[in-house]
């Protein structure tokens, strides 16, 4: 109700015979409170005040996003940085026109009661990690401390961690981190080893556009992009309607929805998105944190030609 | 229902307090045991059916279990064709209806060696089975849970159930089993898992069936603590026990949560998160996939049974107290009214009724009893009421008696002042207030021969009728001593040694004696242990007459008194008084003295010894105001005029008629009539005649003249008709003494029976009715004219005595010498 309301504001405010520039959003993920931000700049009308019809396309464990930007199916996606250099190195021109996630979520979780208490510990041992992406850092981070732990792809799920059917678990601190929990563990009884306390501190979350996108159409990725933004100022304001948009699309999805795993997932990706101590990086991708991922890149040898920073990150030009 | 707080009161609230406390203990007992035995039988029925549901979730699981494992062996054979396997999905979909969905799939290359994926799934689709190859580069099975599970776990595995989006949103679960086959190097490989998907919404519908108490439920809970069954639909699948109790900031529950997942079972009591309500909660472990059964019930229903006879035997209770209660109170008012009856007896008797009438009591009893002693304390009251009626007239009579008594005995003192008008040396005066207890005070004055005069004073100890015996004995002897022995310390001597013997009582009197001798001022005095007078010579201050301290006279005999002389000078003042007046005490317990005595004295300024009574008796009455007096207060006072040496002046040692023919016969400028009178009432015709040379000679005012008529009148008139007519009797004689502008003295003589118009005339209330007939309005009309009047019975005779004096004076003196008459 509320979302027609405002979209008849919006065809009411916008002059009359200006059509909408139907645009589409892949997700690199199924819908959560990850994505709070674009779900209000959805509902409460951001992006038709922008003049943007959006669509947005959800992902999951078997989706590419940098794939579906290629293949023309969207126009805009949202990938962690390494993933999207890495497949720009592909050759898939793709630029960051606006970085959300500064700091790596990413963490290896192990139990307690193994003694797990350095990441050496994991030579030889069972360690899940994603069937498809965010390889980089584990691989990066097990070359440093130069041991080889026993890789195991899994889909999503921490059954595996939980059966203890492995010793240790690739896991989101926003998500995985507080599922475990709820799935009976206490903080105290997990070893987290946080990736953004290693050299592999990688920034997550950014949206992404062909090069092309932003050469033709400057005027929608900036639409998009302030219209993007707007919805996450909204969403860390309105946590309550943040959480309603987020469970809507959930249920919609036929995803198990925990209005208590939502909201850590929710407070948790604000303080990486605006980190309460950090520098005021809102929305942009600084070269102190673009270099770091490059010189991983090319080091581990994922690829071999990345663009500057320069031509990559155009979320400078977008964001004020 | 009136209860008072009396013995009905008390008896009803100790029985039921009693009966309260001991009811209540007991059934607070016998509640809490039940209640322990209702809980206990709930827990057994938990269990019960939890076992129950554990059976019939076996029952459906076990076969498929082994089923699959069978299947997992079959698969162990390298010679199974490809299509073998296809059809071996089929048939195990087919062949067991609990099974939804089976998948055999392989290890990537495992089965085809060019072929990533080999995944034969046969699922039921309508009425048909369907049989599809699984794998893809959008489903790459080998990363499913249940596939990745069993192969790493190497043991069959139920998977966390999920919502089956292809088959109808059914909650559905997956066992699945490795298997392996022998590779060429003799090693045993996981070649691939094969699976059986269950639909767990014959498993949700047990347990919605499930029938605890009114409002109890079940839920299940995942391995994982997720709920995968419960009547709110939203935690299904979406929620864990630990995410709830997060939310909820419920410690417990999480505690219950790690303990189920854990495979432990337990019963206890808690609040329902849902509605707050006290519940029972019980859980236990499944035996497929590491699940958990919760019961949750409100603890209300479970106790329904147990609070709903509580509440009748309460009800039953109550209603018991209350007949209880109305039964006691009855019972008690029947014992009490008696008493209360009783009580209202009593209560009459006390309020004077002697004759109230005795509730009767039929009983025997305490009661009966106690009745019976009433009655007789009844009895001896009034008997005891009728003593004391008889006692208090005699009282009466005595008093009365004693009261004539008190008359009589200051009848006895001289009151008739001047008392010698002839005599031109000397004036005295002297008053007696009487305190109310009979006293012994006393004065006297009589002349010794022509010359000297004689004047005294004393206080008898002790009070009561004894002491005015001894007064007036003591009197009586003073006067008979003092004409033979004319010297104050021989009169003392002597009367002390009269009294003194004989004295058996011990009483005693103080006694001041004073002679003065007229003609020189020469005055004699003997002090038996009284308070020495004052002397208040002309000029000077007052001051007290030096007097040795002689004893009192009476107590011991053979004491020798001795006299002291003192010279008066003409207008000293002597004032003589008992310690009536230095002892009179005030309001606030201080007494009179000496000093204020002689300051008053002082102060007075009297001219006359009349004057310096009256101003010393107001001092007193003024000081007293209010304070009861104890002791008669007696004053006399003397004041030496002038010594003469008139031998011829007439003197009397007697106040009555003699005294009057002296004086008729002695004085130029007195004048006496002599009157007498016979039985009849025509006597009163004389009677102007008789009194008009008064008038004519003595300068009688019309005033007085009719007065002094008058007063004879009445006199006359009440002798003769009451007097005289019972025939006795000759006549009246009237002496009247006339000294012209001063005063006049009537010497009234009859020898009709005795009558005393003074006593009549004091108290008229008291005087019977003949008494009221005879004396009249008359008598008091007599002594309301006169200024004193004296009565004697003597030689045969009434004596009347009556002065008046003709200059006028205060009304307050004609009240007080009535007061002393």
């Amino acid at each position: 109700m509320t979302r027609f309301a405002l979209l008849l504001i919006t065809f009411i405010l916008l002059p009359p015979g200006t059509a909408l520039t139907a645009t589409r959003l892949a997700l690199h993920w199924q819908p959560q409170a990850q994505f709070a931000g674009f779900y209000l700049a959805e509902d409460k009308g951001f992006y038709r005040e922008a003049g943007l019809d959006l669509t947005i396309l959800h992902g999951g464990a078997d989706s590419v996003p940098a794939d579906r930007l290629s293949s023309g199916e969207a126009h805009f996606a949202t990938m962690f940085l390494a993933t999207a250099l890495e497949r720009r190195g592909a050759g898939i021109p793709l630029v960051n026109v606006c970085q959300l996630v500064q700091r790596s979520s990413l963490l290896l979780l192990t139990r307690k009661k193994d003694a797990i208490t350095d990441i050496a510990d994991l030579d030889g041992r069972r360690v899940a990690v994603w069937a498809n992406e965010f390889q980089l850092q584990p691989w990066a981070l097990f070359r440093q401390h130069d041991i080889d732990p026993l890789l195991v792809p899994f889909s999503g799920s921490m059954e595996l961690f939980l059966k203890e059917a492995v010793s240790a678990t690739l896991a989101m601190w926003y998500n995985e981190y507080h599922t475990v929990q709820a799935a009976g563990y206490l903080e105290e009884e997990l070893q987290p080893f946080f990736f953004k306390d290693t050299a592999f501190d990688f920034p997550e979350d950014g949206i992404y556009c062909l090069a092309e996108t932003v050469e033709n159409d400057p005027e929608t990725v900036a639409a998009f992009v302030s219209a993007t933004l707007r919805g996450w100022r909204y969403a860390f304001a309105h946590e309550e309607e943040a959480l309603a948009s987020t469970e809507a699309r959930m249920r919609a999805a036929n995803l198990a929805f925990s209005a208590t795993h939502q909201r850590w997932m929710l407070r948790t990706i604000e303080s990486l998105i605006a980190p309460p101590d950090g520098p005021d990086e809102f929305g942009r991708l600084s070269r102190r944190s673009f270099d770091p991922v490059a010189a991983a890149l090319l080091q581990a040898g994922f690829t071999d030609r990345l663009p500057s920073y320069e031509v990559f990150v155009r979320s400078i030009d977008y964001v004020d | 229902m009136s209860i008072k707080p009396g013995i009905t009161f008390k008896a009803v609230s100790l029985f039921l307090l009693l009966s309260v406390s001991i009811l209540t203990a007991v059934h607070l007992y016998s509640y809490l045991v039940s209640r322990r035995i209702i809980v206990d039988m709930a827990e057994q029925n938990s269990r019960g059916i939890g076992g129950t549901i554990v059976h019939q979730i076996a029952a459906r699981i076990t076969p498929v279990e082994t089923i699959i494992r069978n299947i997992a062996a079959t698969l162990e054979n390298p010679d199974l064709s490809d299509e073998a396997i296809f059809e071996l999905t089929r048939s195990i979909v087919a062949r067991n209806e609990a099974i939804f969905a089976s998948a055999v799939a392989f290890e990537p290359y495992a089965m085809i060696d060019d072929q990533l994926y080999f995944a034969p799934y046969s699922y039921r689709s309508g009425d048909q089975i369907v049989t599809k190859q699984l794998g893809g580069a959008d489903y790459r099975y080998f990363h499913q849970d249940w596939y990745q599970l069993p192969r790493l776990l190497d043991r069959g595995v139920w998977t966390e159930p999920y919502y089956d989006t292809g088959g109808g949103d059914i909650l559905m679960a997956t066992y699945a089993v490795p298997f392996y086959r022998t590779h060429k190097d003799g090693s045993r490989q996981p070649v691939g898992v094969v699976t059986a998907d269950i639909s767990l919404a014959w498993l949700q519908q047990l347990l919605a069936g499930i029938e605890l108490y009114d409002s109890g439920y079940a839920a299940l809970l995942s391995s994982s603590g997720m709920f995968l069954y419960h009547p709110d639909q939203q935690l299904v699948l979406n929620e864990t026990i630990f995410s709830l109790a997060e939310s909820l900031g419920d410690r417990e529950l999480w505690e219950i949560g790690k303990d189920a997942i854990a495979g432990g079972s337990g019963f206890l009591e808690r609040v329902s998160y849902q509605n707050r309500q006290p519940s029972f909660f019980y859980y236990r472990p499944l035996p497929v996939g590491d699940w958990s059964l919760c019961f949750l019930f409100p603890r209300a229903e479970v106790l329904r049974d147990i609070t709903g006879l509580t509440r009748t035997t309460l009800v039953i209770n109550l209603l018991g107290f209350l007949v209880l209660a109305l039964a006691i109170t009855w019972l008690t008012r029947r014992l009490t009214r008696p008493l209360i009856n009783l009580s209202h007896a009593a209560r009459s008797i006390a309020g004077g009724n002697l004759e109230t009438p005795m509730p009767t009591h039929g009983g025997n009893d305490e009661l009966g009893q106690l009745t019976v002693s009433f009655s007789e304390m009844q009895r001896s009251l009034r008997d005891h009421i009728e003593q004391l009626t008889e006692t208090t007239a005699s009282k009466e009579r005595i008093e009365a008696e004693l009261r004539i008594a008190r008359n009589i005995q200051m009848s006895i003192l001289p009151k008739l002042f001047p008392p010698y008008p002839e005599r031109s040396e000397f004036d005295i005066f002297a008053s007696i207030k009487p305190a109310r207890e009979i006293g012994g005070d006393l004065y006297d004055f009589f002349f010794l021969d022509q010359h000297h005069f004689c004047f005294l004073i004393g206080d008898v100890s002790d009070k009561g009728v004894p002491a005015a015996f001894f007064m007036a004995v003591t009197k009586t002897l003073l006067k008979v001593v003092a004409d033979q022995y004319p010297d104050p310390g021989a009169i003392l001597t002597k009367v002390n040694n009269d009294l003194a013997e004989g004295n058996e009582s011990c009483m005693f009197v103080t006694l001041f004696i004073g002679v003065l001798d007229l003609r020189t001022g020469r005055l004699v005095t003997g002090n038996a242990g009284h308070n020495p007078p004052v002397r208040l010579a002309a000029g000077t201050e007052p001051a007290l007459l030096p007097s040795p301290q002689e004893p009192l006279a009476g107590a011991m005999s053979g004491i020798t008194y001795t006299s002291q002389e003192v010279l008066l000078a003409p207008g000293d003042f002597l004032f003589l008084y008992t310690d009536g007046v230095t002892e009179a005490v005030s309001a606030d317990g201080t007494f009179y003295g000496e000093e204020r005595l002689l300051r008053e004295i002082s102060a007075a300024g009297a001219q006359r010894a009349e004057q310096l009574v009256g101003a010393v008796d107001r001092s007193v009455n003024d000081f007293c105001s209010g304070a009861e007096q104890f002791d008669d207060i007696t004053m006399l006072c003397l004041r030496f005029i002038a010594p003469t040496d008139r031998e011829t002046t007439a003197a009397t040692a007697d106040e009555n008629a003699a005294s009057a023919t002296l004086a008729a016969t002695g004085e130029r400028d007195t004048i006496t009539v002599e009157l007498r009178f016979g039985t009849k009432l025509t006597a009163l015709d004389d009677l102007v005649g008789g009194l008009a040379p008064l008038k004519t000679d003595g300068q009688l005012t019309e005033r007085d003249h009719y007065q002094m008529r008058l007063a004879l009148d009445e006199l006359i008139t009440n002798t003769v008709s009451y007097g005289f007519a019972t025939g006795t009797g000759s006549g009246i004689e009237v002496t009247i003494t006339l000294w012209p502008g001063h005063r006049y003295r009537i010497v009234y003589r009859d020898d009709a029976p005795p009558f005393d118009p003074v006593t009549v005339s004091v108290d008229p209330e008291q005087r019977s009715t003949e008494a009221a007939n005879f004396g009249g309005l008359g008598i008091s009309l007599v002594t309301t004219i006169m200024d004193a009047i004296d009565y004697r019975w003597k030689d045969g005779h009434n004596v009347i005595t009556m002065t008046k004096n003709l200059t006028d004076r205060p009304d307050n003196d004609n009240q007080h010498h009535r007061e002393m008459a």
